[in-house]
């Protein structure tokens, strides 16, 4: 890269506004990332209403988004009570997002060559097992939006839909270690669309109404 | 003396209060709730000035809501002066409690600041604000005594206290080398605060002939010369000078 590009760079595209990570998320119903960090006052104020300590103030290692909340899903899942939408005082959260369905700050991604259910249903398939293979569905069964935005297919494995809030809740209760179930924030800017490329999340095939048939 | 009581009384129980508040809201009592930065009392939104100021240059327009919150605060200075600075800021407080051990008074008090510069405070806060603005980060509340004082209080109690407690140490270490440096220059809340400060808010005022012995300036933790320089915008009417003052013609009082 040009010298002048990396100039173009650091002065168009504001350089503090990118703080993508997996796992690491925004309260429920944050603004786009951009529009976050202009409007985040680090007042504290989510951190103190939320009664499940989920969120967690960014500390001098994060930059330039020190002080603003996070949650980090594999500590501890958002619980989505929506306490924190409406403290926020400047808009940073977004106080009509009072229902869960309404936040949407990531999706949940499974990691299908070390989840459980996936080796299970592989060794049934084959015959043949490694001796790690469980029937856990903690996925599923701590969902709070469970055989919407998780669903069992073939009732084997989970799968993650389109509807998935990314509350990292799954991530928080799952066995394995490293996580087989990663959140992936939506709303974080930076490198989101190559990380879903790298990553194919959705099951294009799925509707609501096959859930309920396969669940029933 | 019944001046510096009820400043006394009030001090202690906002210092107590910023860490009462997160344990009642745990408790999910959320009648007060909140920082210094931005707090509401029952339905009463209540904020910081400079968050008013560093959101309206982020974001680029005018929120009626974030205006009407500090209604208060700047009605407050309007009429009281800053009193702010010294009935409910933490830090002033805290100073006042370690300025009790006798060695830390004299090691701070050894040396005091000879001639306030209202201007470079303002050139600093609106420096400090314009970078705000360049960076779009509304950063200021960081580097304010009281608001990281009470997100850290929160913090303790939600026992995830972060770095940014070292500023209050560095705070204090700099009391060390001029007397309330960072309230004097630094502060952004301080600073806005003076901004709404007139000529007609409440300061003791000094009115000629006394016995000059020089006491009300020794006792002014600001370094300001009661007998020349008030009214002052470094003067937050804590009322030590006149307190101080024991000439009985009393020629130094609180303004009507």
């Amino acid at each position: 890269m040009r010298f002048i590009d990396k100039v173009r760079i650091i002065l168009n595209e504001n350089p503090f506004y990118s703080n993508f990570k997996i796992n690491r998320l925004r309260p429920p119903g944050a603004v786009e990332e951009r529009e976050f960090m202009r409007l985040c006052i680090r007042c504290a104020r989510c951190i103190e209403v939320c009664p499940y300590r989920s969120l967690h103030r960014a500390g001098a290692a994060d930059g330039a988004a020190v002080g603003t909340p996070y949650i980090y899903a594999e500590e501890r899942g958002c619980y989505m009570c929506m306490l924190c939408t409406q403290v926020c005082p400047t808009g940073a959260l977004d106080k009509n997002a009072t229902a869960m369905q309404q936040m949407s700050v990531g999706r949940a991604k499974i990691d299908e060559t070390t989840c459980y259910d996936y080796l299970y249903a592989k060794a049934l398939a084959e015959g043949v097992g490694g001796g790690t293979e469980l029937y856990c569905n903690t996925c599923y069964n701590s969902c709070p939006l469970q055989a919407k935005a998780i669903y069992l297919k073939n009732m084997e494995v989970p799968v993650i839909t389109e509807e998935c809030t990314g509350c990292g809740v799954c991530t928080e209760r799952c066995p394995t270690e490293p996580r087989s179930i990663n959140i992936i924030p939506t709303q974080m800017g930076g490198n989101f669309e190559r990380e879903t490329k790298e990553l194919p999340i959705f099951d294009a095939d799925f509707n609501t109404d096959n859930t309920v048939k396969e669940w029933q | 003396m019944r001046f510096s009581l009820i400043r006394k009384i009030v001090q202690s129980s906002v210092l107590a209060g910023i860490f009462i508040v997160p344990i009642l809201n745990m408790l999910e009592i959320y009648f007060i709730r909140g920082s210094f930065i931005s707090f509401d009392i029952g339905s009463a939104a209540i904020a910081d000035p400079v968050m008013m100021f560093q959101t309206v240059l982020t974001r680029g327009e005018f929120a009626a809501s974030l205006f009407a919150a500090i209604v208060i605060p700047a009605l407050m200075a309007i009429f009281f002066g800053r009193v702010w600075c010294s009935f409910f800021c933490p830090y002033t407080t805290i100073m006042e409690i370690l300025e009790r051990i006798p060695f830390i008074k004299k090691a701070i008090w050894r040396k005091k600041p000879v001639k306030n510069s209202r201007y470079k405070r303002a050139v600093i806060f609106l420096s400090l604000l314009f970078m705000v603005g360049i960076a779009g980060l509304p950063l200021l509340n960081l580097i304010s005594p009281p608001s990281a004082l009470s997100v850290q209080a929160i913090l303790i109690i939600k026992k995830t206290p972060t770095v940014e407690i070292l500023f209050i140490v560095l705070a204090i270490g700099l009391e060390f080398y001029s007397l309330r440096f960072i309230c004097r220059y630094i502060c952004p809340t301080g600073t806005c605060l003076s901004f709404f400060v007139n000529s007609r808010s409440l300061s003791p005022i000094y009115m000629g002939e006394c016995l000059k012995c020089g006491k009300c300036a020794k006792v002014c933790p600001m370094g300001v010369e009661p007998t020349a320089e008030l009214p002052s915008s470094f003067c937050h009417n804590c009322g030590q000078c006149i307190d101080a003052c024991s000439d009985k013609r009393k020629p130094l009082r609180w303004k009507r």
